[in-house]
């Protein structure tokens, strides 16, 4: 008899409060009738082993008070669909995010080696909390949200058009480490800092001094590298947002075009180094590097002009509004 | 082919079956281990950790009603159909039968 206690026991820790008496004695009284009938069938009372093999019959204890409880599945059938795409979208913009802050703050004199496990370290400890979060969120969905909402307030006419707007993956792939890299550079190798630093430490090797430009480029540079990482990201996961990527690229183009050509109002990109022996000697070179500069980053403002309009006139085409994504 | 996907699919297949059959045994009353037996010695096992929270189930949604009541030295809990559930059974029914009336003619033509 202890033995069928220590069942009902184990089964009334397992459910709620409010039917652990109830259930708990009509299970009681089902385990004790099996009991006596089996004892008449044999002759003789259980022993510990065939009282054991009837409550293996009625199952684990978890299990059984388990199936008392309304809610069987942390996300239900109908939710999960949406659960896993939720999830792999979370996942590749976290795991994007992480990869980018990692580079931004990679000393530039650390080992690879450090650097790699110091970078390895938060991609984990990110990820496994948005998944947690993801997972949390769904859960409670799951319980307050009537079931019929998600499933029954979508409109076929949202779905978007067959293949016409994928972006292939090994596309969004390129672009992704392409940006990956160029901020990279922009950060340790490239940046602005580093090349006026290294002019001025080799002062009367390198003639010129970068322009004040320079320095305020850097930020809406990397801003936007961050923005085309993001966006490649989703591309990855959800190819068929093609939509997203046209309006990413006018915001993008449009930012990029604007501070371009706002800087190129004041078109003095480099000067004669300051302390140099002859500065006449390199004027003439520093009118022809103005120039030319000028001449790229008006042609860089006018590309991003044309692809602007190029991707609104796509984005018009499409009689689909922007908030069709999913 | 694979007795386990058999299994799943048996499963899958008793599961509404299972409930009509609850239903329709609940006409009289009953307590869990009565109905268990009745329904064993018809074909169709039920264990008692699906048995009792269906019961529970069914009583939550008022097709059931139940009462504790002492019988052989012992509290059991008696089922029988609610006025809700007698409605819904015969719903049930009608449903069921045009299942099998639709199958028998898929499987009369196939």
């Amino acid at each position: 008899m202890e033995l069928v206690e220590r069942y009902l026991d184990a089964v009334k820790r397992g459910l709620p409060a409010s039917m652990q008496a109830d259930v708990t004695e009509e299970l009681s009284d089902d385990i004790q009738t099996r009991i006596e009938e089996r004892e008449a069938t044999l002759g003789h009372p259980l022993s510990l082993d065939e009282t054991g093999a009837i409550l293996k019959e009625i199952g684990h204890p978890v299990v059984v008070a388990s199936r008392y409880r309304p809610h069987q599945q942390l996300i239900g059938p109908a939710l999960f669909p949406f659960y896993v795409q939720t999830l792999k979208v979370v996942l590749a913009v976290s795991l994007s995010l992480v990869t980018i802050v990692s580079l931004v703050l990679l000393a530039p004199g650390a080992g690879v080696i450090a650097a790699f496990w110091r970078v390895w370290g938060s991609v984990w400890a990110t990820l496994f909390t948005m998944v947690g979060i993801v997972t949390i969120i769904f859960a409670a969905v799951e319980r307050l949200q009537p079931k019929d909402d998600y499933t029954q307030a979508w409109d076929p006419k949202t779905l978007p058009p067959v293949h016409t707007q994928r972006v292939p993956r090994a596309t969004s792939a390129f672009e992704l480490a392409f940006s990956l890299l160029y901020i990279w550079c922009l950060v340790h190798i490239a940046g602005i800092g580093q090349l006026t630093a290294a002019a001025t430490a080799h002062k009367g090797a390198i003639p010129f001094a970068l322009g004040p430009w320079w320095h305020q480029l850097i930020v809406p540079f990397i801003i936007v590298s961050i923005a085309q990482v993001m966006l490649d990201v989703i591309l990855l996961a959800r190819p068929d947002w093609g939509r997203l990527r046209a309006a990413t690229m006018v915001v993008t183009h449009s930012f990029m075009g604007i501070v371009v050509a706002f800087v190129t109002t004041e078109p003095i990109f480099v000067s004669v180094a300051p302390g140099m022996s002859h500065p006449e000697a390199y004027a003439s070179a520093a009118t022809a590097l103005n120039a030319t500069v000028l001449i790229a980053l008006r042609c860089f403002v006018a590309i991003c002009v044309v692809v602007v309009v190029m991707k609104i006139r796509e984005l018009i085409r499409r009689p689909q509004t922007l908030t069709s994504f999913a | 082919m694979n007795p386990e996907i058999f299994e799943n699919l048996r499963l899958e297949l008793r599961r509404g079956s299972l409930t009509l059959a609850v239903l329709a045994h609940l006409q009289s009353e009953h307590y869990g281990y009565t109905l268990r037996k009745a329904l064993t010695d018809q074909g169709l096992d039920i264990d008692e950790g699906t048995l009792y929270p269906l019961l529970r189930r069914l009583e939550s949604q008022g097709l059931l009603v139940s009462q504790w009541r002492e019988q052989n030295k012992r509290n059991k809990r008696f089922y029988r159909l609610s006025p809700d559930g007698r409605r819904t059974l015969k719903q049930l029914l009608d449903e069921w039968h045009g299942l099998n009336t639709s199958l028998d003619r898929i499987l009369e033509e196939a």
